[in-house]
């Protein structure tokens, strides 16, 4: 009940808030999206009551509930679809993102410029679309509200965008749906290949890791663990993204208003490797297992590649848009040498998953971060151009100090969450993918590099006059990055809890991966 | 309960400071400068409400053409942050009481961690067991996966105790100090919190029981510093052609460059967990540990750990950021070039001494000793030629620490280069102190050619500085010699002992010699001059080529100086006989003495020329020194060591077009090829589209006779295919 | 001996020359005969094989004449479709002054 309340509370309110008048939008989308928020958080408090609490594994849902929706059989073929929902610790942390960060998006496009109604209720509605593909517990209802989230995203793209905001938002949807029946497809092979009776992520978990087989192949044949890993996979790269199907990302980024980047880069991205982790490597770890040193090598591009572009880019967005492909490499990094061969005991792989975990979480807040200081700076200046200002920290003393959190934050400082995240994916995945995990840990320099060279050229110097009446961010502005700021100095100093939470899923995750070998 | 127990307190003290000053004083501070009118009152409008004296200098200086004439104008260009660089009276900012509550809550908390220190040392040095064992304070569990933990621990051993005492020793007098140069400044309490952040980073980093405490202490000191260097961070960059610093890209060089040192020490770090599956140095540096790991495997890894050391502690080909890094405040400069960032390098080699010296092959101690001695060499080669004071301070810190590295590399155990370390703090620290004051009294000027002659105007400075650099220079019995030359002595040794490789003896040797010289040449050009008391050395009014009005600093300035000039004199006494070597060690081991070694004399000689020689240069001025410039070849070697070897041009090259380059690359990848085959799919598409709609002609005529010749070929190809036309 | 064959080849021709003219002529109303012609040649084949086949011993009673009757409906409709066309052509000749179809391009892409 909690789970159906947190996933559909939003669009009940993106509803209530079509018909609402202008000024009471904003009030009601943050209301509710608070609301939904306290219940997530809930999801987890709930839990503790007592001593050892459990928080579920993909085998062992909590807050589980299953009602059969579809069920036809058509001849020998049977197609079952059940509204499910359930978390375990993987799905919770980003339940929890979410919740955490439609809110602060919510506050933080208070003053959004036209048509706020239309705009409040997308983004509700867009929350109700990523929240079901996290809570969902069902590979079809998963795909379902993958799809529904589109539509919302699609249209604030492209009304409340930028000069190029049509492209980007006809860019974003059709990688994203070119990818999507790619998974699609994955899922009608997983879902016939394991009985055709169930779509639940249970059935999955138990059933499908140990398909083992071959499929013909324009003659030749290939696995079918790989198959079904590949075709799933196409779909989640494309959202995590992994280059090169990488550059949707930067113009959507760009183009979209801050809080939609916020929920763009904090969230959606995530969509992707929730996909990978739970979908690709939980339901086709031999597949995973077969393609994990080409992954590894493509995280590492992805690591060395968006950093690379990110210290060029002259757009403070688009370079912090590239951040996001760089971190989301390490992401990547983990999930490979989690599922990578090899003689590293589980303990190795499992630092890598949980690295790659928090990795999710943590990306999801600092770089909600640095879109917000964007924001800030953005909505005064209405210009992103970073070598257009210069000491505009004199100006600006808050917002520099807080946009410094996020960017020593994000190049991995101790203290701060990007460290705690980083360095577990490489203690982890040094184990088994030496060669990429060195590559990858480069980055961590290029990060430093352009982030602090950013802030060098806009925050640094001497002021230029041209900008010389901005004013510093308001309490209004500075909330959610203060906000985020807590939560990145919590998971940095004390991530036990959330490791905690995440432990009995990624196990269950492991024990998928190491129970087998590759034929 | 012994005082060791209460270990943590030590980083705890200055970091409860720091937190005061964050939440309760700065505030407080920042709205007292408000209502003075020194600071933006904010709130909507655009234009700000500065105070009088610094809005009015705002306005001017801003001006188009603005002349900065003069480096110090420059600097001061348009703070209206931090007037007071230098101590240039009338300007700006005033220190609100505030403020000083917040600094001196700072330095009580150093005197603490101080006394804390002091007292875990005499408890060391009466207790054998402590000395062999070390205590370990458990503060928490980070996390663990089955057998691999990630824990929070503090570990007191000889080591560490050598390192608190002269981190907060040299830390707490340079908070004292600060009080006196940074007043008047207007980010007068962020100074002090970040100050107090920058010991808290390096007591944490020495007291790590593990490598993971100590890599954050490591990045927490690459913070600090990057704070702290571009602490005056809206400064206005300095006149073209002028060799200051600008904090900006200083601060940012210091972050990146060390990073760049970090990479490979962290991969180094990867490889010695992998290995061993444990970061507890106890572990680790037990041979055993190794039974079954392949020598290779650590001999890489301690050689990549090292890169971390070579980023830190600013060895050649990462030292480019050491010397920019005095962009920052002067109290900052002596922090991190005497106790905190540039020892941690030091510190790391020393920490895993044992593996470095038992465990992993020769090779990875030679790099050691290599990069040690030719870094000496080179950057006391660059610092002969420097004008800046600071700058000459900054080669002559990067040549020391090049000298501890070949003590580490030379030594049988870590005290040879930890002694060095922990004199050169009393010294290095005294000198750039003391450059504080001398910059403090000459209105903000770093350059030595408008100095000369503040012996007179400011004698407590020019003593206790005469007596660092006495020490630097390896005099005897000043507490540099017994360091510097112990460790020339054992490189003699280690050269005879390795089938006369002396390599490392001489050119530490030589280093010797060209230290003493521009040490020397610096004190001549600030203090003395030709005409001055005793030779020169003592100058005067006469030889004050500046345009400023020198004066002593304050009490709070000159203290720090006084009580460090005793360490800087005596502390090489320590070293005699079963002294620090042995306490290291905990073993009555026993070093020769230097006085009887008949080699250590050699030093002493190639010293005593090196003094000699800066005399005749720059106190009596016999020579003139365009004796080494006047000629061609001269001139030409003078260009080049004057640009520090063009090393800087180089990597700035290097960064512009190979870094960047391949940036660009994969940018314009981006978006030509991978857009561009998107991009390109798309319009194909409706190329493609475009072109059959011409098909469609509208006449229904062209249809039929598409329907019916479509037939035409199918009943043709059903024909032939089924062969009906054959039958 | 007139075979089946000989009807077929007939109605052939004869569905060829009506195609031709129908895929030719430029003028609607010969269009419009051409495909008569063609409806004719179809009405050959039905009745040539409808005779062939009226004394294949496995007919019905009533297929027997199922050609034949074919011919006649395909008359009535030719005449049915033959009014309703020459009113369209006289309605387009009245609005754009031509038969021509060649000009008649509204469903040009």
């Amino acid at each position: 009940m909690l789970l159906t309340a947190i996933v559909f509370l939003p669009l009940v309110a993106g509803l209530i808030t079509l018909v609402a008048p202008d000024r009471a939008a904003r009030w009601i989308a943050a209301v509710f999206t608070g609301v939904v928020f306290l219940l997530s958080l809930w999801l987890y408090f709930g839990l503790l009551g007592n001593g050892a609490p459990n928080f579920g594994s993909v085998t062992d849902p909590q807050w589980y509930i299953d009602v059969p929706w579809i069920n036809t059989a058509i001849g020998a073929l049977h197609l079952k679809v059940d509204y499910a929902l359930g978390t375990d610790g993987l799905s919770m942390i980003m339940l929890i993102l979410n919740g955490l960060l439609s809110f602060l998006a919510v506050i933080g496009s208070w003053r959004i410029q036209g048509r706020p109604r239309f705009y409040f209720a997308l983004l509700l509605i867009l929350e109700t679309g990523v929240m079901g593909v996290f809570a969902a517990f069902d590979l079809f209802l998963f795909i379902l509200f993958w799809e529904i989230e589109l539509v919302p995203m699609f249209l604030l793209i492209g009304i409340w965008g930028g000069a190029r905001r049509e492209y980007a938002a006809w860019k974003f949807l059709i990688y994203t749906l070119v990818g999507s029946a790619f998974t699609l497809a994955g899922i009608f092979l997983i879902y016939f290949q394991t009985g055709g009776q169930s779509a639940s992520f249970q059935h999955f978990a138990q059933t499908a890791p140990t398909l083992n087989g071959s499929l013909p192949f324009f003659g030749g044949s290939v696995s079918l663990a790989l198959a079904i890993f590949l075709l799933l996979f196409v779909g989640f790269a494309v959202k995590i993204p992994m280059w090169p199907l990488h550059t949707w990302l930067p113009d959507a980024h760009t183009e979209a208003p801050t809080a939609v980047s916020v929920i763009l880069a904090g969230v959606l991205l995530k969509m992707g490797a929730y996909g990978l982790i739970r979908v690709c490597l939980g339901f086709a770890p031999l597949g995973a297992q077969q393609f994990a040193p080409w992954l590894g090598v493509l995280a590492a591009i992805n690591v060395l590649w968006g950093a690379g572009a990110s210290m060029v880019q002259k757009d403070m967005k688009r370079m912090i848009a590239y951040s996001s492909v760089s971190h989301m490499g390490y992401v990547l990094l983990g999930v490979a040498a989690a599922a990578a061969i090899g003689s590293a005991s589980i303990d190795y792989r499992q630092a890598a998953l949980t690295g790659a975990t928090l990795q999710m979480f943590t990306h999801g807040t600092i770089t909600a971060m640095l879109f917000f200081s964007v924001g800030v700076l953005y909505d005064k200046a209405h210009t992103r151009e970073i070598d257009i200002f210069g000491g505009i920290g004199k100006r600006m003393p808050m917002l520099m100090l807080l946009y410094s959190v996020a960017c020593f934050a994000a190049l991995g400082l101790p203290g701060l969450s990007g460290f705690v995240a980083e360095y577990l994916v490489f203690t982890g995945s040094f184990a088994t993918l030496p060669a990429a995990t060195i590559f990858a840990a480069f980055g961590v320099v290029l990060t430093a590099g352009y982030l602090l060279w950013m802030l060098r050229r806009s925050f640094y110097g001497p002021l230029n006059m041209k900008w010389d009446w901005l004013t510093d961010a308001t309490v209004r502005e500075a909330f959610p990055l203060v906000a985020l700021a807590v939560v990145i100095l919590f998971v940095g100093i004390y991530p036990q809890p959330m490791i905690n939470l995440l432990t009995p899923s990624l196990q269950q995750l492991l024990h998928g991966v190491s129970g087998l070998a590759v034929h | 309960m012994s005082p060791v127990e209460y270990v943590p307190l030590i980083p705890l003290l200055p970091l409860a400071a720091m937190v005061i000053i964050f939440g309760v004083t700065r505030p407080l501070d920042m709205a007292a400068q408000r209502r003075l009118g020194l600071r933006p009152t904010g709130g909507s409008g655009g234009h700000n409400t500065e105070g009088t004296t610094a809005g009015h200098e705002q306005a001017e200086t801003h001006g188009p053409g603005a002349a900065h004439d003069d480096s110090a104008t420059a600097r001061r260009g348009d703070h209206d942050e931090h007037d007071e660089h230098g101590g240039g009276h009338g300007h700006g900012g005033v220190t609100t009481t505030w403020g000083l509550i917040g600094a001196w809550i700072s330095v009580i908390a150093m005197v603490g961690s101080f006394g804390l220190s002091l007292a875990i040392f005499f408890q060391f040095l009466s207790d054998k067991s402590l000395q062999q064992n070390g205590y370990v304070a458990h503060l928490w569990d980070w996390f663990s996966f089955g057998p691999l933990h990630y824990i929070i621990d503090f570990r007191v051993d000889t080591l560490t105790v050598v390192m608190l005492i002269v981190v907060t020793g040299v830390s707490m007098l340079v908070h004292l100090y600060s009080i006196g140069y940074m007043a008047g400044d207007l980010g007068f309490s962020r100074f002090f919190m970040e100050l107090a952040l920058f010991t808290v980073s390096m007591l944490i980093l020495v007291l790590g029981a593990n490598i993971l405490v100590l890599f954050i202490g490591w990045e927490l000191v690459g913070l600090s510093s990057y704070l702290l260097i571009g602490f005056w961070f809206d400064a206005a960059p300095p006149p073209q052609g002028s060799d200051l610093p600008y904090p900006p890209p200083a601060a940012l060089k210091a972050f990146v460059t060390t990073r760049l040192g970090d990479f490979g020490m962290m991969i180094g770090i990867l490889m010695l967990f992998l290995a061993t599956g444990t970061f507890t140095f106890t572990t680790l540096n037990t041979a055993s540990t190794y039974a079954h790991v392949d020598q290779f495997t650590v001999t890489t890894a301690m050689i990549l750990i090292f890169c971390g050391a070579v980023g830190k502690s600013a060895q050649f080909p990462l030292h480019v950021w050491l010397p920019d890094a005095m962009a920052g405040p002067t109290p900052v400069s002596a922090l991190i070039h005497a106790a905190t960032m540039v020892a941690a390098g030091v510190y790391l080699v020393a920490r895993f001494f044992p593996l470095y010296h038992n465990v992993a092959g020769p090779q990875s101690l030679e790099v050691v000793g290599w990069i040690g001695s030719s870094t000496a060499l080179f950057a006391a080669v660059i610092a002969l030629a420097q004008n800046d004071i600071k700058k000459v301070l900054a080669y002559s810190t990067i040549s020391q620490l090049g000298y501890m590295f070949v003590g580490l590399a030379v030594g049988p155990d870590s005290a040879l280069g930890i002694f060095h370390l922990f004199t050169h703090a009393f010294f290095k620290s005294l000198l750039f102190l003391g450059s504080g004051s001398v910059i403090h009294a000459v209105a903000g000027n770093q350059d030595m050619r408008k100095m000369g002659g503040l012996a007179k105007y400011m004698p407590i400075t020019a003593f206790t500085f005469l007596v660092a650099t006495l020490s630097i220079s390896g005099v005897p019995p000043f507490s540099g010699f017994f360091s510097k030359d112990a460790i020339i002595g054992v490189a003699f040794s280690y050269g005879t002992a390795h089938g006369g490789a002396y390599w490392f003896y001489g050119m530490t040797l030589f280093t010797a010699f060209l230290t003493a010289f521009y040490m020397f040449r610096l004190f001549f050009m600030t203090f003395g001059g030709k005409g001055g008391a005793i030779g020169g050395l003592w100058g005067g009014g006469e030889q004050y080529r500046g345009d400023a009005h020198p004066h002593e600093s304050p009490w709070v300035m000159t203290l720090p100086l006084i009580i460090l000039a005793f360490p800087a004199a005596l502390a090489g006494f320590w070293s005699v006989g079963s002294g620090f070597a042995s306490f290291m060690t905990a073993s009555p081991q026993v070093y020769d003495n230097p006085f009887t070694d008949s080699l250590t004399f050699v030093g002493v000689g190639l010293s005593v020329v090196g003094i000699g020689l800066a005399w005749l240069v720059y106190g009596l001025e016999i020579v003139p020194a365009r004796v080494f410039t006047g000629n061609p070849l001269g001139r030409a070697i003078y260009t080049v060591i004057l640009n520090k070897f063009y090393v800087d041009e180089l990597y700035g090259w290097i960064i512009k077009y190979i870094a960047l380059g391949l940036a660009n690359g994969a940018a314009l990848f981006d978006k030509y090829i991978i857009d561009g085959i998107v991009n390109g799919s798309a319009t194909s598409v409706q190329r493609i589209g475009d072109a059959t709609r011409r098909t469609e002609t509208g006449a229904l005529q062209n249809y039929g006779a598409a329907i019916f010749g479509g037939a035409l070929i199918i009943a043709l190809a059903v024909f032939i295919a089924t062969g009906a036309f054959i039958r | 001996m007139v075979t089946l064959n000989s009807f077929l080849v007939l109605g052939a021709l004869v569905f060829c020359i009506g195609l031709f003219g129908a895929l030719s002529k430029r003028n609607a109303v010969a269009i419009l005969m051409s495909i008569e012609i063609m409806l004719n040649a179809v009405n050959i084949s039905l009745v040539a094989y409808a005779s062939t086949f009226q004394s294949y011993a496995g007919a019905g009673h009533g297929e027997r004449l199922t050609g034949q009757i074919f011919a006649i409906f395909i008359i009535t409709v030719a005449a049915a479709e033959a009014a309703v066309a020459l009113a369209m052509i006289i309605a387009i000749y009245r609005r754009r002054s031509t038969i021509d179809v060649g000009q008649i391009n509204l469903m040009r892409w």
